[in-house]
């Protein structure tokens, strides 16, 4: 970890143009220190201008599980047959993580002046698959993000309920069926 | 060198030999015979779910009778979260949250409940054998490989029970042999009876809020015929998967109803629900993974379209990618 990166991080915060956008996400990501960082520049930030939001910590929590348990994008594999590979998928993973962080903060400013500077800070490369992801995130933002969150996880329980529904049991696997319902979300 | 080539098939020979010596049935048999086990034994049983990084422990009794299949799931580890099955409904106990969801069961209805029978029709995509003998909760297994041709599918190793044919555990494998879902039973008990009250949920959920998902929507199941005008498909999946059932449903989280249209090859099943939304959602966009199903979900043209299966990633990535209306 060097001061370059934190430099770069720092900047990718305020919204400033610099190279290596999808690049700074990667080193967040991976990087347990960093992230840390991250979330102490927004507190700083939030404490400077009187918006002190409880949740970031909480959503990065959240947004660190779900990509602990992603094995593909842990460890990339160097040659996939595929139109795509998973590299693409950690670049769209990193945007949406990079997205939600933001959205904290949106949700709890919720300033009018402010989401401009939101719009240009996440913007990827063009022609990198993670743009379209990150400009289609409407500026509408809920009062907190992990109301979002909770949401797009109540809507994927509800998805697997009715996946497993289909299989009564469980198939070749022996996986009982909803016993993934029964453990979803179950490490809080 | 060359001495290698000659020897490796050789001692894997050797090393066969003792295993079909020793009786073991063929593999295609063996898995047509657990598919039955399955649906006509009474059991009692604890088992460790292991997906990822976390591990779960959970009790399941299960029952068989004339009414169809009933069954109790209870979490031991974390939320103390249960689920019943009987009379054709689910009940989701989700003490944390003081919810049931109820959902209706389709126990037994639809081809991707079951095995393929015989097992040996999908043989073009995935190849079985017989790899060795083990020993699982005190029991003698057998152990099978199942392995996908393709890298649109993951394959599975199973023991089975030599005497009752059950599932003792069982591992969902990515191409590289990596386990991603683990399954294994720590003690099974094959009864001949099992108490009703054993089936019945420890909460009484008196002041639990209750979901239900059962009879708000008549059923709406249909078998798929010919894609109709507006009907949501997908243009591209692996071969050797259709449509086995569309439906469309209301859900607690969804303001009209959801199309959810089931694809399977046989073994492996993707989902592919298609959601209206006036806005794309602020979260759950993307890849996102629990254990061994994969899930990916785009938003295109006032539409959230997620295909969750328990394939690879590129396999549901591309499939939600693919899903169209057809006109």
């Amino acid at each position: 970890m060097t001061d370059c990166k934190h430099e770069k991080v720092s900047a990718f915060m305020d919204g400033e143009d610099i190279a290596g956008r999808a690049e700074v996400v990667d080193h967040l990501l991976k990087d347990e220190a960093l992230r840390a960082r991250w979330a102490r520049y927004h507190l700083i930030a939030d404490c400077l201008r009187g918006h002190l939001s409880h949740t970031v910590s909480d959503i990065s929590a959240t947004i660190r599980h779900r990509l602990r348990d992603e094995p593909a994008i842990l460890a990339p594999a160097r040659k996939q047959p595929f139109a795509f590979k998973p590299l693409a998928g950690l670049a769209i993973t990193a945007s949406v993580a990079a997205f939600a962080l933001l959205a904290v903060q949106m949700g709890e400013r919720a300033e009018p002046a402010r989401p401009a500077a939101v719009a240009a800070t996440p913007g990827p490369p063009p022609g990198d698959p993670v743009r379209s992801v990150t400009l289609e995130a409407p500026p509408v933002l809920p009062a907190g993000a992990r109301r979002v969150a909770s949401v797009a996880d109540q809507r994927m329980k509800n998805y697997l309920v009715n996946h497993s529904e289909f299989r009564s049991n469980g198939g070749i696997n022996g996986i009982p069926p909803y016993a993934r319902v029964v453990t979803f979300e179950a490490r809080e | 060198m060359n001495k290698y080539f000659i020897s490796l098939p050789a001692l894997l020979l050797a090393a066969a030999l003792p295993l079909y010596a020793a009786g073991a049935p063929d593999p295609e048999t063996l898995l047509d015979e657990m598919s039955r086990a399955s649906r006509t034994l009474n059991y009692d049983g604890v088992f460790v779910y292991r997906q990822g990084a976390r591990i779960d422990t959970m009790r399941i009794i299960h029952k068989v009778g004339a009414g169809g299949i009933r069954e109790r799931l209870i979490s031991l580890t974390g939320h103390a979260r249960e689920m019943v099955r009987a009379d054709g409904q689910v009940q989701c106990y989700f003490p944390e949250d003081k919810a049931v969801v109820v959902e209706k069961s389709r126990s037994g209805r639809l081809i991707s409940s079951y095995l393929p029978n015989p097992v040996q029709s999908i043989s073009r995509f995935y190849r079985f054998a017989i790899v060795g003998a083990g020993r699982v909760a005190g029991r003698a297994a057998w152990i099978v490989e199942v392995t996908p041709t393709d890298n649109y599918r993951y394959g599975y190793q199973l023991w089975i029970d030599q005497g009752s044919r059950l599932l003792l555990k069982s591992e969902l494998k990515d191409r590289r042999g990596r386990p991603l879902e683990q399954v294994m039973f720590t003690r099974l008990d094959v009864l001949e009876a099992i108490d009703e009250a054993l089936l019945r949920p420890s909460v009484s959920a008196e002041d639990y809020t209750w979901y239900n998902n059962s009879k708000a929507q008549p059923e709406q199941a249909e078998t798929p015929a010919e894609a109709e005008p507006g009907q949501w498909q997908a243009a591209w999946m692996p071969a050797g998967f259709s449509m086995s059932e569309h439906a469309s449903k209301q859900m607690p989280t969804s303001e009209r109803p959801v199309q959810h249209l089931v694809y399977t090859d046989g073994l492996a099943m993707v989902s592919i629900f298609v959601e209206e939304m006036q806005t794309q959602p602020e979260a759950g966009m993307g890849a996102s993974q629990m254990g061994g199903v994969n899930a990916y979900a785009v938003y295109t043209d006032g539409y959230q379209i997620t295909a969750v299966g328990e394939v690879p990633g590129p396999t549901v990535r591309q499939m939600a990618d693919s899903v169209q209306s057809a006109r």
